[in-house]
């Protein structure tokens, strides 16, 4: 079985990680940490020639096989793949949005699990990032040190004394160090307490983005905090700054969340209870409105709302949802129309064999 | 993404606050960074209007802020060849001799970026590097000032950007001080123990 075909199988499955459960996972989503190394003697991506961008492919690939089962880890040149299976990839976060379109030089590298996986040549490199379900920074980061120093004893990172790492962009340079964790954050975007919540993260040197780091609005009430910076700190020092504020910001949706359902519980299940009906019954979802209505459901299901419902179903419907997905599992190109009608054909499916309780 | 102030060159640099629910971003190149001095080592965000204002100028009390822009001669990497205009332009380096070729540059534009000019490496990583100096006070703010002051203070913004809409800049000076107050106020909250 040729590469392709074995990334377009696995891409037909959920994403294992994400539906497995994690710590905090009534509001903490996912947690992702991603380290940037270079490799001394070449050029970063954008100026290494394409022989040297290969050699580079080459290189941490044989870094990669001697460290783990070879059978066990995917790797592919992004040249060797259709854009859907590209898109899928990106959809499933085992690659950048930009990283999409590097085929010329861009590689991929990941475990069956889709929890690990190293970039090739996009920005810098490598870039080597560890997922996993819930609030898990230290277990995650645990695993990027392991994996880091096993491809550390292979290849040869540009680094100084002084600056570390040593990155294309001199935003990632120091540590290399990127940790986020997705947060759904309903109840302190309906009580209007996100505002000061996000300033108060930004002043501690946090960055704050919405779902897939894109535009300016956060779909579905899902928040990406990130450190912002990578010099000055160490690993472990961002790790636990950044810890600490997630664990408060739990907090605060927590209370937001109590004190909603003390005042006002009625509008609150109603809310909920509508969203879900919405689901249930649409024969066209456009793919914004089901993340909105999905965040409802999700928030109903901390609230015990629903029958064997879990917020891994969700994890798993969210990834499924999204246009390379559905059209992987319709088999052919859909327009936006018929991803419509799809998106609310598997919505539906799943949420059949779950009801809402009484109250 | 191109940057905001100088509609020229690749945003590295992103600022990010929310008012009443509405979420603005700024982006800006190295070099604007640089230029208009934004404290993001200082760990804070600014507002749009604060920008619009060369706020942040003020917080670093810099008597040479006007001599800027700073001109930096054309140097070229003999690594790798691209030159300095090159990297301000797009904000990547080519390779890693560039952080050497363009070392006085990079010298001044990574305080506008990190709280720190030099690696620190964690505990375990240290030993084999020697001692390390004394972490900067950024790390040490703790999360527990979440959700204080912020309304005052975004309430404050709020003003303040109706000023600037208005146009009435001096009422606006007047906000900015307040806002300033308040800050100051929040960076010295004791820091609370674990
Ligand atoms: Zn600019
Ligand atoms: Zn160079």
């Amino acid at each position: 079985m040729d590469i392709a075909e074995h990334i377009s199988r696995l891409l037909q499955q959920p994403v294992p990680w994400l539906t497995l459960p994690g710590p905090e996972s009534e509001i903490a989503i996912c947690t992702r940490i991603r380290i940037a190394r270079n490799i001394s003697g070449i050029p970063f991506p954008s100026r290494a020639t394409t022989a040297q961008s290969h050699d580079v492919i080459a290189a941490v690939g044989a870094a990669v096989r001697d460290f783990t089962d070879a059978g066990e880890v995917v790797g592919a040149n992004l040249g060797d793949l259709k854009k859907a299976d590209r898109q899928a990839l990106f959809e499933r976060h085992l690659i950048s949005r930009e990283h999409q379109d590097n085929k010329k030089i861009g590689g991929i590298f990941f475990s069956p699990r889709e929890s690990s996986s190293i970039m090739v040549n996009e920005e810098d490199h490598v870039r080597l990032q560890v997922l996993r379900s819930g609030l898990q920074l230290s277990q995650v980061w645990s695993n990027v040190e392991a994996i880091d120093r096993y491809l550390s004893g292979a290849l040869s990172y540009a680094q100084s004394p002084r600056l570390g790492y040593l990155t294309a962009c001199p935003s990632n340079v120091g540590t290399g160090l990127r940790a986020s964790v997705m947060v759904h954050l309903p109840a302190l975007v309906f009580s209007e307490k996100i505002g000061g919540i996000v300033q108060g993260v930004n002043r501690l040197g946090m960055t704050v983005r919405g779902l897939f780091g894109e535009g300016s609005d956060s779909i579905g009430n899902l928040f990406q905090i990130s450190n912002q910076s990578t010099l000055g700190h160490s690993e472990t020092e961002i790790i636990s700054h950044l810890d600490r504020i997630i664990r408060e910001i739990i907090g605060h949706e927590r209370n937001a969340r109590q004190l909603i359902l003390e005042e006002n519980p009625e509008s609150l299940f109603d809310y909920i209870g509508r969203s879900y009906g919405m689901l249930r019954h649409s024969y066209l979802l456009g793919s914004k409105e089901t993340l909105m209505k999905l965040s409802a459901v999700r928030l109903g299901i901390d609230l015990k709302m629903f029958t064997a419902l879990t917020v891994e179903h969700l994890n798993e419907l969210i990834v499924k949802i999204q246009p390379a997905h559905l059209q992987r599992a319709a088999g052919s190109r859909l327009n936006a129309k018929s991803r419509a009608v799809y998106r609310a054909e598997i919505i539906r499916e799943m949420l059949n064999e779950h009801r809402i309780l009484d109250r | 993404m191109i940057c905001d102030s100088c509609h020229d060159n690749a945003a590295s640099v992103h600022l990010q606050e929310m008012v009443q629910g509405v979420k603005h971003t700024l982006h800006l190149c190295l070099t604007c960074a640089a230029q208009k001095k934004i404290a993001v080592n200082s760990y804070e965000s600014i507002s749009v209007a604060e920008f619009l204002l060369n706020f942040s100028q003020a917080d670093k009390d810099d008597s040479d802020a006007d001599v800027r822009p700073a001109y930096y001669p054309t140097l070229t990497c003999s690594d790798c060849g691209i030159t300095s205009d090159e990297f301000l332009k797009s904000g990547r380096l080519g390779c890693a001799g560039c952080y050497d070729e363009f070392d006085e540059i990079l010298r001044e534009l990574l305080p506008s970026i990190h709280p720190g000019t030099e690696h620190v490496r964690s505990p375990a990583a240290a030993a084999e590097f020697g001692p390390v100096e004394d972490m900067p006070h950024a790390l040490d703010a703790t999360p527990s000032e979440l959700g204080k002051t912020e309304g005052d203070i975004s309430d404050l913004q709020e003003d303040l950007k109706a000023a600037v809409a208005r146009e009435n800049f001096e009422q606006a000076a007047e906000l900015r001080d307040k806002i300033r107050v308040l800050r100051d106020s929040i960076a010295e909250l004791p820091v609370a123990q674990e």
